[in-house]
């Protein structure tokens, strides 16, 4: 027999052991609580434990801890006492029932993690509403973890009692009638009973196993739409109505976050339906069911397409067609989610579906469209102003205009670009651009003011060159433009390619030779008699700088 | 007599010495703890007396066993001979084990090592063990506590098994218990317009599949609780239960049984949106009021919508109750455009809900059918209402006779079916015999098994003439079976 002495130090030396592990365990589930899971820090903490429970365990096999309310023991010596206002360990266990908690050798740093993050769940969990920690132990189902718990919700009440309850004895008609009555019917037991009543074949053996697999692996987020349908129907009153279109919105974002469009499609096709029997019996409800096509339009429901329209291709093109059906089904808001998932997706033939389905929302209330070309995303905007060019009304003409003030050039000339495919209407509006400070812009402008002869754009560009040439600096521009009053003008702009190329009251004007430059290219562009008769001039005149300017000219053109 | 047995003898004679120098080391250690403090010299003489006695026990094995048996003492199985000279001593010995319910003791080889302050400890703890009144229960959880290595409680196997029954019995009591009074409170929360949680749901489900996994004929028997003035509550247990015992069979994982568990125990929780008239109305409804019967799965959805839980957990319990009604070829109630088959657990809430209800006794029906009947009922349906599959198996859990039915037999006995063979004859099932208590009523007789033959006719000592519902007679069964 060993002395007291010796005894007291092993128990101690156990204890010891046992209260290192705990610590260990205290600050691992601290960091948990400051630092996602998966950093390192969190990592080096279970490694820890893990290490200590280890050197625990190897040495005295199993450490079972008794929780008490705000202390742990261990083989009846106290080896943890929560703090006050501290950690609560402890408390958090005996708060669930849990009586004792035991550790075995075989515990792996996967178990002690996942065990970390179940306390961590429910240390910060003031409500339970759905689980505690014994329950979730149970879910997790530990090898080398046990517990076990007192049923502490029912501490206080009485059991039941068997003989309180009434069976329901006989009270009409006698027990023979009864018998008699279920004698006529079928008996599962007559004296020879088939086995197969109850045995299973193989095949309905193999048939149950494919069974199970297959119901694992269903979708229900349709089965449950299907339910919320028939469930609206039967709706009553607005707190309840409203319980159930919350309800509905997390399926239906499941539902779009699993890429079934045509389900959504045939979903919401059904929604109108039963928004119809509601205008007609229930007008109380369509307020909220308004607001919850709304809600589904949102940034928050809707945003559980992005990671699935980046999946398509033109090669999906059937569900492209659905993905379109679908999102026309949804109100002007859904723009607002739409619009910024066109700079994410990486398919031209996607990204063309989403435009023409954010026009047609446009058609219907041009607002949430209107509200995004305020953006500072470039790139989305560029693409709102190309959606813009869909819609042929008055109010997206007005949108291009301003958009061709954009402070982005892409959206400028954008902008431009949609206006000019609408014809030369807008012309006056767009002359101005021919000096926006993008060079791009003003090239587009230009281009399309040279497009085709037009005595309006060669009277702004007479006009504009009469005015404006001193203030010219850019060559390349000033080129640019004598080259669109040719293409654009006619015999009005002789007078004034004249002047430029062979008067002489302006020999000494400074900068004159690029105006003879000009005019020489503009009158190249004009092509007429009258313009090749000049230009003869022009190549046979005595002043060499008008020789020059035309030699130069024609190497320019 | 040969030398063999002759020295086989004296090897004998010895050890029953040496155990019953042992016993009286024991015996002295026993009364002198009683008068001494742990630091009495006396005292600590007494225990390493016993250790010592114990040493030339642990030749063959590392433990030495001491175990009493039809009122012998037997040192490792070998009985402990009664002389003159000990007999007062083994008597006293008998009656100390026999206070405490102590059937054994087994001493390990570590015990030389350990202080005497444990023996002490352990020796202390034996004496007052005899003032509890289920001392042995105490004293496995006094030794369980102390964590003593050297020394364990030797049980007869039948008797640990008899003891394990009897806690898994009350366990389901309490389970039962505890589930129905959790589902009152959720609806009487939904009456006064609070949200309920489901955490207490969840546990009791939980603590049901612990008990399934142990034994699923104890659960089962608990199935067979009847509560004609509160049907709703016992069926929505009971529906838990039979829908959980066909999940296990068929290989439903653990947590997905709580999933089922907790459907099944909210799958009628829309009723209490269904007015009292209907739901108690004797005789059959008028078209109007099926209706608005009818409309109880779509309520149970909107209750269970209501829950104070995630959306993910409520879209994960909320489609079966949904589906319980709807029939395997879905020409049930609520109607349905799509044609989808309905979800596994649906179909498992389908019939563990039919099955019950065929064999509850209700207001609009006068008697209930017994379960034998019940199942043969279902099978007409089976393929159409039912799925023909989960229906076999649900049967084969069952047995012909289901428990909980009551049987009159050919010998004029009447019995309760109790358990269902796993294998052999599913017809003859074990039962617990009835006898009539002299006031109206039943109490319970022995245990028979009716597929016990009589070895001279080779005829079965027992067979069925008929059954019933047992409360037609007014029995509640679950009072006999747990």
């Amino acid at each position: 027999m060993r002395n007291l002495t010796g005894k007291k130090d092993a128990l101690h030396g156990e204890a010891q052991a046992a209260k290192e592990a705990i610590v260990s365990f205290l600050i691992a589930l601290k960091n948990y609580g400051l630092y996602p899971q998966s950093h390192a820090i969190c990592k080096k903490s279970i490694a820890i434990v893990h290490s200590r429970l280890q050197d625990f365990l190897n040495s005295y096999h199993s450490l079972r801890l008794d929780v008490e309310k705000d202390r742990l023991l261990f083989k009846s010596q106290v080896v943890h006492q929560d703090a006050e206002g501290g950690d609560s360990l402890a408390f958090l266990l005996f708060r669930d029932g849990i009586q004792w908690l035991e550790f075995e050798t075989g515990l792996d740093p996967q178990e002690i993690q996942e065990f970390l993050k179940i306390m961590h769940k429910y240390k910060s969990s003031q409500d339970g509403a759905e689980g505690d920690f014994v329950t979730a132990l149970w879910e997790a189902g530990f090898p080398n973890i046990h517990y076990k718990a007192a049923d502490i919700y029912w501490d206080s009440e009485p059991l039941f009692d068997l003989s309180s309850l009434n069976v329901g004895k006989v009270e009409h008609g006698s027990v023979d009638e009864y018998e008699e009555k279920q004698e006529n019917s079928l008996n599962i037991a007559p004296e020879n009973v088939e086995t197969s009543l109850w045995k299973l074949t193989p095949e309905e053996a193999e048939k149950l196993r494919e069974m199970i697999l297959e119901d694992e692996r269903r979708d229900t987020a349709q089965d449950l739409l299907d339910m919320v349908l028939v469930l609206l129907n039967d709706q009553r009153n607005e707190k309840d109505l409203m319980e159930v279109l919350e309800f509905l919105e997390g399926e239906f974002q499941d539902t779009l976050a699993q890429g079934d469009f045509g389900f959504a499609y045939k979903f919401l096709v059904k929604l109108h339906r039963v928004i119809k029997t509601y205008a007609s019996q229930r007008p109380w409800a369509l307020p909220v069911l308004y607001r919850f096509f709304k809600r589904i339009s949102s940034p928050q429901v809707l945003g559980a397409l992005s990671r699935v329209l980046l999946t398509l291709d033109a090669l999906d093109s059937d569900r492209i067609s659905l993905l379109r059906k679908f999102l026309v089904l949804l109100p002007s808001e859904a723009t607002l989610a739409l619009g910024p998932m066109l700079s994410q997706l990486r398919s031209p033939s996607v990204q063309r579906q989403l435009m023409q389905v954010i026009a047609i929302m446009a058609k219907r209330d041009p607002s949430p469209l209107e509200q995004l070309l305020d953006s500072p995303e470039e790139f989305m905007v560029q693409k709102l102003v190309r959606v813009l060019g869909y819609l042929k009304d008055e109010k997206s003409t007005q949108l291009l205009l301003r958009m061709t003030h954009h402070s982005s050039e892409k959206v400028r000339k954008q902008a431009v670009i949609e206006l000019f495919a609408r014809g030369q209407h807008f012309i006056k509006h767009l002359f101005p651009l021919i000096e926006d400070p993008s060079q791009s812009v003003r090239r587009l402008i230009l281009d399309q003011l040279g497009g085709e002869k037009n005595r309006s754009v060669e009277a702004l560009l007479l006009d504009y060159l009469e005015q404006a040439r001193f203030k010219i600096t850019d060559h390349q521009h000033l080129m640019a433009c004598y080259r669109a009053l040719g293409r654009c003008g006619s015999s009005d702009s002789i007078p004034f390619l004249r002047s430029l190329l062979f008067n002489r009251k302006w020999i000494l004007d400074f900068g004159r030779s690029v105006h003879r430059k000009g005019a020489v290219v503009a009158l190249v562009s004009l092509g007429t008699e009258e313009a090749k008769e000049l230009l003869h001039k022009a190549s046979r005149s005595l002043f060499p700088s008008v020789r020059i300017a035309y030699r130069k000219a024609l190497e320019v053109n | 007599m040969t030398d063999k047995t002759r020295h086989q003898g004296a090897d004998s004679q010895k050890s029953n010495l040496q155990g019953e120098v042992f016993l009286r080391a024991f015996y002295r250690l026993i009364q002198t703890v009683k008068i001494h403090q742990d630091n009495n010299h006396l005292l600590i003489e007494c225990a390493k007396d016993l250790v010592n006695r114990m040493a030339p026990l642990w030749v063959d094995e590392d433990y030495v066993t001491i175990k009493v048996s039809r009122g012998r003492f037997l040192l490792e199985d070998e009985k402990l001979l009664y002389r003159r000279e000990n007999v007062n001593l083994i008597q006293e010995m008998l009656r100390y084990f026999e206070q405490r319910n102590l059937q054994g003791l087994r001493f390990h080889r570590p015990v030389k090592d350990c202080s005497f302050e444990e023996i002490l400890s352990f020796v202390r703890i034996l004496n007052l063990a005899e003032k509890r009144s289920e001392p042995m229960k105490w004293l496995d959880q006094q030794l369980d506590e102390t964590s003593f290595l050297w020394v364990e409680i030797v049980q007869d196997p039948r008797v640990v098994s008899e003891q394990r029954n009897l806690e898994r019995r009350e366990m389901a009591r309490r389970t039962y218990s505890y589930a129905l009074s959790s589902l009152k409170e959720v609806s009487e929360k939904i009456i006064s317009q609070r949200r309920p949680g489901i955490r207490k749901l969840k546990r009791i489900t939980q603590n049901m599949i612990d008990l399934l996994t142990e034994d699923e004929s104890v659960l089962l028997g608990m199935s067979t609780i009847r509560d004609y003035d509160d049907y709703t509550y016992t069926h929505s247990v009971n529906v838990a239960i039979l829908s959980l015992c066909l999940g296990k069979r068929i290989g439903v994982s653990r947590v997905s049984l709580t999933r089922l568990g907790v459907c099944g125990l909210v799958h009628d929780l829309g009723k209490v949106e269904i007015p009292r008239e209907i739901l108690n109305k004797p005789g059959k409804l008028s078209h109007q009021e099926f209706q608005e019967m009818k409309r109880h799965p779509i309520k149970s959805v909107s209750q269970i919508i209501k829950l104070r839980a995630s959306r993910d957990l409520k879209a994960k319990i909320v489609l079966p109750p949904f589906e319980h009604h709807l029939k395997y070829d879905l020409s049930g109630y609520p109607k349905l455009k799509s044609k989808k088959s309905i979800s596994l657990f649906g179909r498992i809430l389908t019939i563990a809900d039919v099955f019950d209800a065929l064999t509850s006794p209700r207001i609009y029906r006068s008697r209930a059918f017994s379960p034998d009947h019940a199942l043969s009922m279902m099978l007409e349906g089976s393929g159409k209402d039912f799925d023909p599959i989960l229906l076999k198996v649900f049967i084969n859990i069952l047995g012909v006779y289901p428990i909980g039915t009551f049987l009159y037999l050919d010998t004029g006995e009447m019995g309760l079916v109790m358990d269902s063979p796993e294998n052999g004859d599913k017809a003859r099932p074990k039962v617990v015999l009835l006898k009539d208590d002299g006031q109206g009523g039943f109490k319970k007789d022995k245990v028979v098994n009716l597929a016990e033959k009589d070895p001279r006719t080779g005829l079965y000592k027992r067979n069925t003439k008929k059954s019933i519902n047992p409360s037609v007679l007014g029995v509640q069964a679950a009072k006999f079976l747990v």
